[in-house]
């Protein structure tokens, strides 16, 4: 939701650690983050923060890694679903990578690497560079005829 | 030397590449791995007007191998567990954030530029990718390490045949040119790459989209995504390819552009833009081209529309059954409507062009797709003459069901009126009918007489045993043919047949009701015997192996036209008489492997009651003949093996003895006298020699007694196929025969032996084959008659056949005398060239009967056959002879379309030589 | 000079019964005339038989050969042509298509067609015994795979 940005986060993990020296928290072990109406789960998560402290960037990695949001109140759920997921907080973007999949009302998305920019709702996705490697998917269920 | 090259690319038919690395040169040569970037495609913002998109730049068509992109230094990394570099100081680290206003994606997204693919060659197969937004990220690899950048082939279907596509300009259209070396008619064909539709029971307009590319950026908002790159949208039996596509996931449409691609099972649509609807199923195409694969059939357009009941709409476009780059016929037309499932198209305001130039405009057309029969237009034919003036008939053809069709022919005769003619076809289940109609009200040039046509045919088995034939034409005067032609399935013979029979087979018998009537349309000939009717009776009962007895028993009411041209009334010819005719013949037959012995006795009887004219003088003719035949039919048969030029042959050698007796109580009437009803002496040949009866029918058999010998010998292969066979055969009398009642060969009866007959065949090769028969003078041994076939054909578009007959006429009181030869070719030099030629003389009168020169033109999708022919027609008219009639036959064959014109006798040759000419329509 | 009475032809066992299937001209002459021809060859026609010979195509057209002075008929030629192979009940071949012709001609008197069309019938059975008996001769000669 639009407001998620205000939520507090929280955070449970099995373990956690903290570089000091570089400010960045990692958690392992069914790692969960909720923030508002974003849900981002993995095995493994780092956090970074900026120069005030605030949380500047969140990796998630897992097999996979999931992530949950809900753009606007009438909007349905997003969901994406990726190897590893880096989410840069200031621009509000996750960027999955390595069988990248979002998932919106049934219709899907699948790539090698899928930007999701959360607060325009939009999903870009781009091949793997390898030749051979996998395209970029879609799938739009039918609907009923409006 | 092909080993020596990196790697060999070639041009797929959907414009994509395969490309095959030398992985041993590669690693050979050690030389840096090529990585192949896609230049960034810069998105567009979605054009208000086609026209004004920015062109999407995409890979150029055949993909280069770029100068590989300096790998950026990858060091081994170290053991470590997280590994992130800081983002380079120069980096904003904020992208600019496109404005969130309007659903329009910035012009310039994240310009994709990755800088290298290259995979950091690490131990533990770590992976660190070069983000585009300057990020670092590494992450452990996941299992199956990718190795080291590999020229791999792209996942594209390949199909059709490979190497001599670099210089095929119409691979777009899935036409490829024939690899082969003899030449064809056509220089390629289409060729449809196999493609995996996506099966289901759903309609295609309720099946999920698949679409895949190489770059897509989606609104989840509006809904909109852009595709970029090999974009591919599939939904169930259609699929879409082309280099840039949007899809409105909410409003179910898409929008494609750049060599855009739409494919259906048969069918291959390529436009620069296309506009698409899911779910109404309907599919727009902007300067298109379209193609059905099977049908051959191709068009073009600047607007290609197909919606979703299979009907596709060309608006002022063309189509051709010409294969791309031959635009020898067209129709143009405003719009074009094609409806493949039902098999005809319907142009609308249509002009007809040869090589693009317009030829003739016709406001509404109806075309075939495939070969189902339609309702509609046949082609109407054009025709002039001095006599009838202008000439015009246009048929309708009413499918009106499977088993039920007819065809309505408007004839407009200028100086006659209007010829209306019709066929109406119907088939049951038991029963084959067609009934043809004609009439033609008040013809000017025969003082405003009707003239009138009917013609009814049948065939069929109304009950079980029971078979039913019915064959009938009448017309309303003799020139009926000779005036109007027809367009008909009638026979156009000086008798007209008018027939009706009925038969039911037994269990070794039948019997047959049989009622002939003839409408004889030749003033110079008087009309034949009529069966009015026929009763007829024949049946077969095995005694035990070898004795049977066959039966014969019939009941006839010949009857003549009597107002024919020997109206003198008192002409013995003008009898009409009821005829009873019985013929139990009894038979024991004796076969061995060697030789056979069949003994034969049949007493032959038939019983009259004349109906003489008035005034006729027919005091001494016998009201009945009886007559006794015995015969004893005695053959050996002798084999030797041998072989020749390597090959085994089996020569067989049999001799064969009749004796024959026939003993009559009766005198038959004289030929002056009275001639026959159904009896015609049989002509002289090996065969006939050895007939009972010397006559066929039943009115005469000839009394004699004599010994036909006769010896054959044939040549078989190791197969037992007849190579070859001679055989020669002489009747030797022991009694002279009676003038009236001769056997086949005698002139004068009084003959103590016939003249020798002899037969030879020889299939010198399986193609050619010649028949040879003739007359051999007893005493001089020269040939009274002498007749020969030559039959040579290779294949079906090429034979050569000579005829020359020297003979006589044994069935006509003149007996006279014909000699004529006859020669028919057809050679068809190249798949394009091809000419027919007869040539038949009658020697004797050194006068030529038929005379005849065709040539033909074919290309892919047209044929054309010119022939000009001479030939001596029988006349009508009382005591003139006949002339010749002249004339020439142009002929089209459009691909696709049918044939309009004569065919100036084509379908004479096939008759002429029996050899059915290849359905000379199909290409 | 070689020659020797005909022995019996030493038919394979299996070929000694056959069936025709003549399609829907089962009781056409032709087929009567080569059931004729093969029981006087030792062969027993039965409609179970594990080979059949099948008659294709067969059938007999008649056609203008020359013609008089005033261009009308003076003889016709019947021209019979029949297509057969011979196959086990599940279709594969013993004996490859093969078409055979034979011909005879006759003499019309175009002014009693009565008569000279009477001529037909005796000719056509001429003509299937020519072909009964071609048909019979590469029968009796296959030699088993």
């Amino acid at each position: 939701l639009p407001d998620d940005q205000d939520q507090p986060i929280y955070v449970s993990a099995d373990q956690a650690s903290l570089n000091e020296r570089t400010g960045v928290a990692v958690y392992t072990g069914a790692v969960e983050i909720r923030q508002g109406s974003m849900i981002l789960q993995g095995s493994r998560v780092e956090m970074h923060r900026d120069g005030q402290g605030s949380i500047s960037r969140i990796i998630t990695t897992g097999s996979p890694a999931e992530f949950q949001q809900q753009a606007s109140p009438n909007q349905p759920v997003t969901k994406a679903y990726g190897l590893r997921m880096d989410y840069q907080v200031p621009t509000q973007t996750v960027t999955i990578t390595e069988n990248a999949r979002v998932v919106q009302d049934a219709d899907e998305f699948t790539g090698e690497r899928i930007v999701y920019d959360m607060d325009n709702s939009i999903v870009d996705a781009f091949r793997s560079e390898a030749q051979g490697g996998q395209r970029v998917q879609m799938v739009i269920q039918p609907k009923a005829n409006p | 030397q092909t080993d020596e090259r990196l790697w060999v690319c070639n041009l797929l038919p959907n414009g994509e590449w395969d490309c095959e690395v030398n992985e041993l040169l590669m690693d050979a040569q050690g030389t840096p791995q090529p990585a192949l970037t896609s230049p960034s495609p810069s998105a567009t913002t979605r054009p208000a007007t086609p026209a004004a998109a920015a062109p999407v730049t995409t890979a150029p068509e055949p993909v280069t191998a770029d100068t590989p992109a300096v790998p950026v230094s990858s060091e081994p990394a170290a053991e470590v567990q997280t590994f992130a570099i800081e983002p380079p100081a120069d980096f904003s680290g904020v992208p600019a954030t496109p404005a969130a206003d309007t659903p329009q994606v910035s012009t310039d997204t994240q310009p994709h530029t990755a800088v290298s693919s290259t995979r950091a060659r690490t131990a533990d197969a770590w992976e660190c990718t070069a983000g585009f937004d300057g990020n670092w990220s590494c992450a452990p690899g996941n299992a199956q390490a990718v190795s080291v950048a590999q020229l791999g082939r792209f996942n594209t279907p390949t199909a059709g045949a490979s190497g001599v596509l670099l210089n095929n300009p119409y691979a777009y259209l899935d036409w490829y040119p024939h690899t082969g070396t003899e030449p064809m008619l056509c220089k390629g064909r289409y060729v449809e790459p196999e493609i995996a539709y996506l099966q289901s029971e759903f309609a295609d307009g309720e099946q999920p989209i698949y679409a895949e590319a190489d770059l897509s950026s989606a609104d989840l908002q509006s809904g909109l995504a852009r595709l970029t790159g090999g974009v591919k949208i599939q939904q169930g039996s259609r699929l879409f390819t082309s280099r840039y596509g949007e899809v409105d996931n909410s409003a179910r449409t898409a929008f494609l552009e750049g060599d855009v691609t739409f494919r259906e099972p048969g069918v291959l649509l390529v436009g620069q833009r296309a506009e698409t609807d899911f779910n109404a199923g309907v599919s727009s195409f902007y300067s298109a081209e379209y193609v059905m694969h099977y049908e051959h059939l191709r068009g073009s357009a600047a607007t290609i529309t197909r919606y979703d009941d299979q009907r596709v709409r060309l608006e002022s476009g063309a189509i051709t059954y010409c294969e791309p780059g031959n635009n020898d016929w067209s129709i143009a037309s405003g719009e074009i409507t094609l409806h493949p499932d039902k098999g005809y198209g319907v142009a609308k305001h249509a002009t007809f062009r040869i090589a693009d130039v317009p030829v003739f405009y016709m406001p509404w057309f109806r075309f075939p797709i495939d070969d189902r029969r339609q309702s509609g237009f046949l082609y109407p034919s054009v025709g002039a003459s001095k006599s009838d003036g202008f000439d015009f008939s246009i048929p309708y053809y009413f499918n009106i069901a499977p088993n039920l069709d007819d065809t309505l022919t408007v004839r407009y005769i200028e100086k006659r009126g209007l010829l209306l003619e019709n066929e109406l076809r119907y088939m049951n289940s038991w029963s084959h009918n067609e009934l043809s109609l004609a009439y033609l009200s008040g013809d000017d040039r025969k003082d405003d007489e009707n003239r009138w046509l009917t013609g009814f045919k049948h065939s069929g088995s109304p009950a079980d045993r029971w078979t039913s034939r019915i064959d009938y034409t009448r017309v309303s005067d003799n020139d009926y043919f000779a005036d109007l032609g027809t367009s008909l399935e009638v026979q156009r013979t000086d008798h007209l047949d008018q027939r009706g029979q009925l038969r039911y087979q037994g269990d070794g018998w039948n019997f047959l009701a049989n009622l002939h009537q003839y409408q004889t349309i030749n003033d110079n000939l008087s009309s034949p015997y009529q069966r009015t009717p026929q009763l007829l009776l024949t049946g077969n009962e095995r005694l035990n192996r070898r004795a049977s007895v066959d039966y014969q028993a019939e009941y006839v009411r010949f009857e003549r036209d009597r107002k024919d041209f020997f109206a003198n009334t008192s002409d013995i010819r003008r009898t009409d008489a009821q005829r009873v005719h019985l013929r139990p013949t009894f038979s024991h037959r004796n076969s061995r492997p060697w030789g056979y012995m069949n003994g034969a006795l049949t007493l032959w009887h038939s019983s009259y009651d004349f109906d003489f004219p008035e005034g006729a003088d027919s005091s001494d003719i016998p009201s009945s003949v009886t007559a006794g035949i015995a015969s004893l039919d005695s053959g050996l048969y002798f084999d030797r093996d041998f072989s020749f030029s390597g090959q085994s042959y089996s020569q067989s050698l049999e001799p064969r003895l009749m004796l024959l007796h026939v003993e009559k109580d009766n005198e038959q009437p004289t030929l002056s006298q009275f001639r026959y009803f159904d009896s015609s002496q049989l002509s002289f040949s090996y065969n006939n020699l050895f007939d009972r009866y010397g006559w066929s029918g039943n009115d005469r058999v000839s009394a004699t007694s004599q010994a036909t010998i006769g010896v054959s010998s044939a040549l078989y292969d190791d197969r037992g196929m007849e190579k070859a066979r001679i055989a020669v055969a002489q009747a030797h009398y022991l009694q002279d025969r009676d003038g009236n009642d001769l056997r086949p060969g005698d002139i004068s009866g009084t003959e103590s032996s016939s003249n020798l007959a002899l037969l030879a065949q020889w299939n010198i090769t399986p193609n050619l084959r010649l028949r040879h028969d003739s007359e051999i003078d007893r005493d001089s041994f020269n040939m009274e008659e002498q007749n020969y076939q030559l039959a040579w054909r290779p294949d079906d578009e090429n034979l050569f056949y000579f005829s020359y007959r020297d003979r006589v006429n044994s069935a006509i009181p003149s007996r006279d005398r014909t000699r004529q030869s006859d020669i028919v070719f057809r050679n068809q030099i190249n798949p394009q060239w091809g000419w027919i030629g007869r040539w038949q003389h009658d020697i004797a009168n050194r006068q030529r009967l038929d005379t005849l020169l065709g040539l033909e033109y074919g290309t892919c999708c047209w044929k054309m056959r010119l022939t000009a022919r001479e030939w001596l027609s029988s006349s009508n008219v009382r005591g003139s002879e006949a002339e010749y009639d002249r004339g020439v036959f142009v002929q089209f064959v459009l691909r696709g379309l049918g044939s309009f014109g004569g065919d100036g006798g084509r379908s004479l040759i096939e008759e002429i030589t029996g050899f059915r000419e290849k359905d000379h329509d199909n290409f | 000079c070689g020659f020797k009475l005909r022995g019996l032809y030493d038919i394979p066992e299996s070929l000694k019964r056959v069936a025709i299937d003549a399609g829907s001209q089962q009781d056409s002459q032709l087929s009567r005339t080569l059931e004729q021809a093969l029981e006087a060859n030792g062969v027993v026609i039965d409609n179970q038989a594990p080979y059949r010979i099948e008659l294709l195509q067969q059938g007999i057209t008649r056609r203008t050969l020359s013609l008089d002075s005033s261009a009308r008929a003076s003889e016709y030629e019947l021209r019979g042509e029949v297509t057969f192979q011979v196959s086990d009940r599940d279709g594969n071949l013993l004996l490859p298509e093969r078409t055979l012709m034979s011909e005879r001609a006759y003499n019309v008197d175009s002014s009693n067609i009565t008569a000279s069309d009477s001529q037909e019938p005796i000719l056509r059975q001429q003509i299937h015994q020519d072909l009964a008996q071609q048909i019979m001769r590469q029968y009796i000669r296959i030699q088993m795979p």
